[in-house]
């Protein structure tokens, strides 16, 4: 199946990291309150799979490590300027810009997901974090009321982060003539 | 290659100070104690919540009187009401706690406080 030029840069952890953390987080995102069970388990599975990222950051293949991706600020700013005139380079993993919104990204679904566990646990005094919330006391109406507006802050902000994620895979394609979104389903890139 | 790594964790470490200055701007603190100020997004909706003392209401409100009558009835304690217009009529959503600790949905009738839907 592998054509020529072409090689492998998302290993399978990663792709099917990714397209899980886009299905849980547009579950959660959508049915909110409604269906509180399907809310609380996407959540879960939100931050589930958030921390395996990490895990996966420090040990999975080249492509998928921090150490790949995550550039100091000035050389994340320069390649921000460079996109802005289209002379971007291209990368074969993910470009500083991208590895910064990755870490944003994770560092929000944690927030969203420790909030909502909390929010979950001040409410019914049930859930991972039932406990904790009781004894951070936030349990009650207060407190609660506050979280809840943190996380749907941070729910909202998270979704807007996505838009300019998917921005930036779309720009970056035209720029580069490959198709970035693909990349993530087969994993292989022109080399 | 240690200046790579140094670089990345200036980056993570902003990014970690950008989020929580969000947090800090948004919701003042840690965000617990101060929604307060941050009570309504929607216009139409409005929340209302218990003024709750122990197990008295505050007698003066007529309609958490009947909430609470309702949440009595259904052998649960409120834990959200949300007032809402739903096609044109106007509803309280309920979230209640049952004695098992589960979570259910209740919709009433703001003004009759007839149950319409639950979930």
């Amino acid at each position: 199946m592998k054509s020529a030029g072409e090689i492998r840069v998302w290993d399978l952890f990663v792709r099917v990291f990714h397209w899980l953390l886009v299905l849980g987080f547009f579950t959660a995102y959508l049915v909110e309150d409604e269906m509180l069970g399907l809310h609380v388990w996407s959540g879960y599975l939100v931050f589930g799979l958030a921390l395996l990222r990490i895990v996966w950051g420090l040990v999975g293949s080249t492509h998928a490590r921090f150490g790949d991706f995550v550039y100091g600020p000035s050389k994340v700013a320069r390649y921000a300027k460079q996109v802005i005139t289209f002379s971007a380079p291209r990368h074969i993993g993910h470009n500083p810009a991208g590895g910064a919104m990755i870490v944003l990204l994770l560092m929000n679904l944690i927030l969203i997901s420790l909030s909502g566990m909390v929010l979950y646990g001040a409410e019914t005094q049930a859930g991972l974090l039932g406990g904790i919330a009781e004894a951070l006391g936030v349990a009650g109406e207060r407190g609660a009321e506050a979280l809840e507006e943190m996380h749907e802050f941070f729910a909202n902000l998270t979704l807007l982060l996505v838009v300019i994620h998917v921005s930036g895979v779309l720009f970056e394609s035209l720029l580069h003539g490959e198709n970035l979104v693909r990349a993530m389903f087969t994993g292989r890139k022109r080399s | 290659m240690a200046d790579q790594r140094k670089g990345a964790v200036v980056t993570m470490v902003l990014i970690a100070a950008l989020l929580a200055g969000i947090g800090v701007w948004q919701f003042g603190g840690l965000g617990l104690g101060g929604g307060e100020e941050h009570e309504s997004e929607g216009e139409h909706e409005y929340e209302e919540r218990y003024m709750q003392r122990g197990e008295t209401v505050m007698p003066t409100d007529d309609s958490s009187v009947m909430l609470e009558r309702i949440a009595a009835e259904e052998n649960a304690r409120i834990v959200e009401a949300e007032r809402e217009r739903e096609h044109g009529r106007d509803v309280y959503e309920l979230k209640l706690a049952g004695p098992d600790g589960r979570v259910r949905e209740l919709k009433v009738d703001a003004g009759s406080g007839e149950v319409i839907d639950r979930d």
